[in-house]
């Protein structure tokens, strides 16, 4: 697949206004070349899902600050896979207990980046799962 | 093929992957979609433009809501600029048009990216709007980027023009100025309560009432003053849009603009061979000069490749 026509949708789950790693975030992929769909601040599970199929995204990235990411990390990835669209792949960020990660992980997040990743890891995991996906 | 299938069987996910190869490869969604382009056009097409920031997303929510709150269902098109040193580019119309727990069989927004094309709009548009056409709402938005003077492509894609200006943009001068401010079947002057809101609806009308243009005009575009953010204005504005399609006059207007549409469709499908063509040839290309005879040479190379094929 040819970059820049790579779709990820960065949206703010559950109650949490606290938006400027998402904007950040957004704005580096963007600056990668990617085609970022930003949805803003306090989204529903079920509005995120709608979004990402009708953006046809290929990522769904998702920030969390609230505490509440074992409720509505797993609930967008179950939503997901009711809809038929399980092969849209689940990441997330935000102030995101170690501890949490493998939980998480077991839930069908295929990756957690915590504070103080780097860009560059993100876009390592992006390219790492698309070149996965086409084998 | 499958997404043809799909779009029959009007499945969402089926449109969302229709619309990604039409933007990724439109000389390709051509091929695949014919059936379904060949269609003559079903819904009625809406198109919003005018600068950034002007609120035209903001618009777009409301005219969603009043739709669907009538049982019509509504597609949206929103194009955002890409980046001219990454291609990437941040899509958030989405972010303001997007009303929670709406029915996604009803309501179905796609965001798009420019990809590079300066019309205003992308370079694969006519045949995504082809597609949500063939799936079928009753309304079909178009939000081109935050446009300046020239980018009036929207005029060739949409029945009904909007354009949306904000207070402060200049005087009546600017406004009598050619590309954008003609191709406007109704004006939106949005942020209404600012000053110099009045003025510039002032201004637009006496514009209106004193171009030659209009003069004995079937259509003269009527001037609507609107806050999106409060909703002041959007009934009227609602009203306007909802019953165009049963005007006498705008039908005849709309006669025009189809086969104008038709024309664009080729014309714009002609145009993504060529710039494929182009920019395989700028490959070829290691001259760090620019000369008219380098050009020709180039012109030459496509024309020889395309009888290749």
């Amino acid at each position: 697949m040819e970059k820049g026509k790579v779709r990820i949708l960065i949206a703010k789950v559950g109650l949490d206004g606290h938006d400027r790693g998402a904007k950040y975030i957004a704005q580096a992929l963007r600056d990668k070349g990617y085609e970022v769909i930003y949805t803003g601040i306090r989204q529903t599970p079920e509005d995120i899902v709608k979004a990402a199929i009708q953006e046809d995204a290929q990522f769904v990235g998702l920030s969390l600050l609230s505490g509440a990411h074992n409720q509505l990390f797993p609930k967008v990835v179950q939503l997901l896979k009711e809809k038929g669209a399980e092969d849209i792949v689940v990441f997330g960020g935000g102030v995101i207990p170690a501890d949490d990660i493998p939980f998480l992980k077991s839930q069908g997040i295929k990756e957690i980046f915590p504070p103080g990743t780097t860009i560059d890891e993100v876009v390592d995991f992006i390219e790492k799962t698309l070149k996965d996906a086409a084998h | 093929m499958q997404l043809i299938e799909g779009l029959k069987r009007r499945d969402l996910r089926a449109l969302a992957k229709a619309i990604s190869l039409a933007e990724n490869d439109p000389l390709k969604a051509e091929e695949v979609f014919g059936e379904v382009i060949s269609q003559p056009p079903m819904s009625f097409k809406v198109g919003l433009t005018g600068p950034p920031g002007s609120g035209k997303s903001t618009l777009i929510r409301n005219i969603v809501s009043r739709a669907v709150e009538e049982n019509m269902s509504v597609g949206v098109l929103a194009v955002d600029p890409s980046s001219p040193f990454s291609g990437g580019a941040l899509l958030a119309d989405r972010l303001r048009i997007a009303i929670p727990n709406l029915d996604p069989s009803k309501v179905f927004i796609r965001s798009l990216s420019s990809r590079g094309h300066l019309g205003g709009l992308s370079p694969g548009i006519v045949v995504s709007v082809k597609l949500m056409d063939y799936y079928g709402f009753d309304l079909l938005l178009l939000e081109t980027v935050g446009v300046g003077q020239a980018e009036v492509e929207v005029m060739y894609l949409a029945d009904l023009v909007g354009v949306v200006l904000v207070p402060n943009l200049g005087d009546d001068i600017q406004a009598m100025k050619s590309g954008l401010m003609e191709v406007a079947d109704l004006f939106v002057v949005n942020k209404c309560t600012l000053q110099g809101a009045e003025k510039l609806r002032l201004e637009l009308e006496s514009l209106i009432e004193n171009s030659p243009r209009f003069q004995n005009a079937l259509w003269k575009p009527p001037v609507f003053s609107t806050d999106a953010l409060t909703g002041e204005g959007l009934e009227e504005l609602w009203a306007f849009i909802k019953n165009s399609p049963r005007d006498e006059n705008f039908l005849k207007l709309l006669e025009k603009k189809r086969k104008r549409q038709v024309h664009f469709q080729i014309y714009q499908s002609l145009l993504n061979y060529f710039r494929l063509k182009a920019e395989d040839a700028m490959k070829l290309l290691s001259l760090d000069y620019y000369s008219p005879t380098v050009v020709r040479e180039l012109i030459k190379k496509i024309l020889e490749g395309r009888e290749e094929e």
